[in-house]
């Protein structure tokens, strides 16, 4: 129960250092493009209270949340029919491959030239970009599968339904979860490239307008806040259910 | 409570067939123990009567009705074939949902496992896990109970009880019963018949049919037709 340096976090020690660091850096340079990190506090502070950052985050957020359930639900459904039927699988193998490896601005502006600067257009080009990686993680998954819990479902007639929920979906939980902490990851970061190509709003949108006034305060407060949000929802989120669902290995 | 009948069974791993026009009649309410060396196909029997393997020619069936279509038996595998991210109540509760928390419990302590309803299997011995396997297989009185070697991995005072708990439940269900087993004990303690596995294809070596009731066999009885039984294992 000691409050000795040993029950400090490293992680705590580390995040300090760079603060730290960082504002070293700034006092060194003492320029206006490599402001300190009170300064970018200050800075964000303001541009909570008076600015449109909230709003701006909000946006951001309901498309990433779109964008996320929609990958994670319809890329699932797709990754377990394709672990489940290896000639879907080969027969939508071009398909696959072609997501896979089509760059993501490449899919944003061929979504935008067809449907439009609008909402639907941006939370689409999210969800295309991230499905194929969701679907080929679940694919993994149900090839994993064991028989022998097959077998047992078998002998105890369970209905689809129970055999769902008792065996397969438990089995591919840890997938399921593998996928959404990097969907998570890589959804924020293509929301925000989408945001700067076509949207009047959004985290994206306003680091792109601060980029033309060289605000560079502006930029990092953005950042900050952006990652301290991403940040939360994998301590308060995703931790949670994480150990949720995975006590039984105790 | 379910005949069971096997015709013409027959059935191919690749290479040498394992079963070769097999027929086979186990009557209402008759216990049959199902003996042989490993590997001699007492656990494929089970498990096309099961419904589980349905890759066979021939017919299965329980009570005139396929075996794949039939209702769930009380299996109990190889193994103990617990999920190990449901709890004991919840991987019992398979077999019979609406089973209250009372009765879950005292199905539990027949086993010796008393007061471990919330534990994952993984928090239970190999020998614990087995007991609840059991206790799955029996939970629903179902009418055509299966088990393969049901009694390995118990030392003598646990299976000596588990015997007892198994010859109660097919005494007060009246269940049909095949139970793949080594030990000729089990046999002498649980089964009206013995049926002698050898061979490839198998062949049906010896059908002995025991003296007396199980349930009412004295303990020398049963030692006996132990004695008797381990000198057959030789056919
Ligand atoms: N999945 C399988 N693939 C190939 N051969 C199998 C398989 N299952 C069982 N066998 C073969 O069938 C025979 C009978 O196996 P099994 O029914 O498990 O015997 P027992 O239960 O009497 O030990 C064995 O010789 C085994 O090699
Ligand atoms: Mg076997």
């Amino acid at each position: 129960m000691g409050a000795g340096p040993s029950r400090w976090p490293l992680e705590a020690i580390g995040a300090l250092a760079l603060l730290v660091f960082w504002q070293a850096l700034a006092l060194i340079g003492q320029s206006r493009v490599l402001p300190g990190p009170l300064a970018v506090g200050e800075r964000l502070l303001a541009l909570a209270t008076t600015g449109p950052l909230l709003a701006d985050l909000a946006a951001t957020l309901v498309r990433a949340g779109f964008g996320f359930v929609l990958a994670m639900g319809f890329g699932s459904v797709a990754g377990y029919l394709l672990g489940r039927h290896p000639n879907l699988d080969r027969l939508l193998q071009p398909l696959l491959v072609t997501g896979l490896n089509l760059p993501a601005i490449v899919i944003a502006i061929l979504i935008y030239i067809w449907l439009g600067l609008t909402e639907v257009a941006l939370v689409l080009a999210v969800t295309l970009n991230k499905l194929p990686l969701v679907a080929v993680t679940l694919r993994e998954g149900t090839r994993a599968l064991s028989t022998d819990y097959e077998e047992l479902a078998t002998a105890l007639r369970l209905s689809p339904l129970n055999r769902l929920r008792a065996v397969v979906v438990p089995q591919l939980m840890p997938y399921l979860l593998a996928a959404a902490r990097s969907g998570i990851s890589l959804i924020w970061k293509i929301v925000l490239v989408f945001e700067i190509l076509g949207s009047d709003r959004g985290v994206g949108f306003r680091i792109s307008l601060y980029f033309q006034f060289f605000d560079v305060a502006a930029i990092l407060a953005y950042a900050a806040l952006f990652l301290g949000v991403v940040v939360l929802i994998e301590a308060l989120v995703l931790r949670p259910i994480e150990r949720r669902v995975l006590r039984w290995r105790g | 409570m379910a005949r069971v009948t096997l015709k013409t069974l027959t059935k191919a791993f690749g290479g040498a067939p394992l079963y070769a026009g097999l027929d086979l009649e186990v009557g209402n309410g008759e216990v049959v123990a199902l003996m042989g060396r490993s590997g001699v196909g007492k656990s494929t029997l089970l498990r096309i009567l099961a419904g589980i393997d349905r890759d066979y020619e021939g017919s299965a069936t329980i009570e005139g009705v396929a075996a794949a279509q039939a209702p769930a038996p009380g299996f109990m595998f190889q193994d103990a074939r617990l999920l190990p991210w449901l709890t004991v109540a919840q991987n019992l509760r398979l077999a019979r949902p609406a089973l209250s928390d009372e009765d879950l419990e005292t199905r539990l302590a027949a086993v010796g496992l008393g007061g471990t309803s919330t534990r994952f299997p993984g928090q239970l011995s190999g020998g614990m896990q087995r007991r609840v396997a059991l206790a799955r297989a029996v939970l629903a009185n179902p009418r055509l109970l299966l088990l393969d070697e049901p009694f390995a991995s118990l030392d003598q005072a646990l299976l000596e009880e588990m015997l007892a708990l198994v010859g109660r439940t097919l005494a007060e269900t009246h269940a049909t019963a095949v139970i793949a087993t080594h030990r000729s004990v089990e046999a002498a303690s649980l089964a009206h018949r013995v049926l002698m596995l050898s061979g490839r294809p198998v062949a049906i070596a010896a059908d002995i049919r025991l003296a007396g009731e199980p349930g009412a066999r004295s303990r020398a009885e049963v030692d006996a037709i132990t004695l008797s039984l381990s000198k057959d294992e030789g056919v």
